[in-house]
């Protein structure tokens, strides 16, 4: 099996948030509801110089992440009923037919991606577009994306393009070995860092 | 991040089902110790039926909390991996077991005194520990920095022994069971051994929740009432072992019937106090929750 991962790169990523709208518009969620998210993250300070002056380190950064399809997901792992689990391309869903709706899965993934739709009967999540992929198209995130900063390949071809997702407000990749491959951008910080906040955090909380 | 309200059906489940397996450790006492005639025994085998509505409510609350209760079937296709899996099936193992010996007790299958009553009893009061153990490592997750501690497990225990030592304190009391002259110190001291493992599981939690933080802020501001929950708790866990202790008491002007009769209404208002403070307590840990990251 070809592990598949998404690739993202900060350095050209505007924080648009059209993956996100696509993303809710494809899979026909509702309002304000998303498999991708875009974190704002910002941080830095103000300084006065000996000479009057003002200068700022400030600074602003995204992440547009979605599910990392991890090699040791936490959801699979917490999952009473095997309902999550990898399949084609190491792509991890949910057996709709499976599932109870515990909601364990959304607990335990520390990129809180699943959700429990109560209405539905199930938990939900990104599945990569699976069905897209399968016919050899890009995830609908990806082609929404018009300054080209998300991709979803072979881990081993995006591996090549940046480092295992390590940047705050993400978790330590150690935890589930995310798929995620990013070319962060200068002023990104690192996993678990307090330094930075985010900004936009009514939109993706 | 919540109020921990969100998970009142899996409050409801950890309060009620863990008691109700722990008052078995009191009837294995009552059986074992107090040594019941016939009639007695079949009285205390009726009044079983008491954890066996708590322990189905708790169950029923459980199934509450799903989004698709009709594929609980499958729940079990986690065992090894899933703490819920392993969770549920210690669960739906001990109640198999004690509906057996249930089910027996009251056809008459099961002499007051011999093996087959007390190895029963015994292998229920040991797995009432166990469920309890369980029901505290399903929750123990180490992308939930809040909740992956022993102190998860420790709280569990107790609240099973407070809960268990009450709930069985009025079986016995309802069924007019003659218990050993001890038996007020033996049922406060299982009680009061809860309130403490609790306390210690709460407290410790509690201290440690500064030194956790993720993107949004510390786990220290997640429920700002925990300690209010905590002193909760403990005020009605140590009246309810207060309760238990005055209930089986003897007096000079009090004994058999009377002693039972006294006994029915302190393990009545000691149940319902454990039942609020263990519930309490269950609230905030739900408010505790706090992703590793986000």
């Amino acid at each position: 099996m070809t592990q598949y991962g998404f690739y993202f790169d900060a350095t050209r990523c505007t924080g648009c948030k059209t993956c996100e709208a696509a993303c809710r518009d494809y899979h026909h969620l509702k309002s304000g509801q998303t498999y991708r998210h875009v974190y704002e993250l910002e941080g830095g300070d103000w300084s006065q110089n000996t000479d009057g002056t003002w200068t700022t380190n400030s600074y602003t950064y995204y992440t547009s992440f979605a599910c990392q399809h991890c090699d040791n997901p936490a959801c699979t792992h917490v999952c009473p009923t095997g309902a999550m689990s990898k399949g084609e391309n190491g792509l991890v869903d949910v057996d709709k037919e499976r599932c109870i709706g515990c909601g364990y899965c959304a607990m335990a993934c520390p990129y809180d991606n699943p959700k429990v739709d109560r209405e539905a009967g199930h938990s939900t999540k990104c599945n990569g577009c699976a069905e897209r992929v399968a016919e050899g198209k890009d995830p609908i995130c990806v082609e929404a994306c018009s300054m080209r900063a998300l991709e979803l390949a072979p881990v081993d071809e995006i591996a090549k393009k940046g480092t295992q997702a390590a940047i705050a407000p993400l978790p330590e990749p150690s935890l589930t070995n995310p798929n995620l491959y990013i070319k962060a951008c200068h002023v990104a910080q690192p996993s678990g860092s307090r330094d930075c906040h985010v900004a936009n955090k009514s939109e993706v909380k | 991040m919540g109020t921990g309200f969100e998970h009142a059906p899996l409050a409801l489940f950890t309060t009620l089902t863990p008691m109700a397996a722990a008052s078995f450790i009191v009837l294995a006492y009552a059986f074992i110790a107090g040594k019941p005639d016939e009639a007695t025994a079949k009285r205390l085998d009726r009044w079983t039926a008491l954890p066996a509505v708590v322990m189905a409510a708790g169950m029923i609350a459980a199934m509450f909390h799903l989004a698709n209760p009709a594929h609980a079937m499958f729940v079990f296709s986690g065992l090894g991996t899933s703490p819920l899996s392993n969770e549920l099936a210690v669960t739906v193992a001990f109640a198999l077991v004690a509906l057996v010996y249930w089910i027996l007790g009251l056809a008459g299958k099961l002499p007051a005194h011999g093996g087959l009553r007390s190895g029963f009893l015994i292998v229920l009061a040991c797995g009432s520990v166990i469920l309890a153990l369980a029901c505290g490592a399903a929750y123990m997750m180490n992308t939930i920095p809040t909740w992956d501690t022993p102190y998860s497990l420790l709280q569990m225990l107790g609240y099973a022994l407070l809960g268990g030592a009450a709930l069985g304190a009025l079986v016995c009391a309802l069924a007019k069971a003659s218990l050993p002259s001890n038996a007020s110190l033996v049922i406060a001291a299982i009680g009061a051994l809860g309130v403490v493992l609790s306390l210690i599981g709460l407290v410790a939690q509690a201290a440690g929740l500064d030194a956790i933080a993720n993107i949004w802020g510390s786990a220290a501001g997640l429920v700002p009432a925990l300690n209010t929950m905590i002193g909760i708790f403990a005020v009605c866990g140590v009246v309810a072992c207060i309760l238990l202790f005055l209930g089986y008491r003897r007096t000079p002007k009090a004994t058999g019937n009377a002693v039972a009769a006294t006994a029915s209404w302190t393990s009545l208002g000691a149940i319902v106090l454990a039942a609020v403070g263990i519930f309490v307590a269950r609230i905030a840990f739900y408010g505790l929750f706090m992703g590793i990251a986000l």
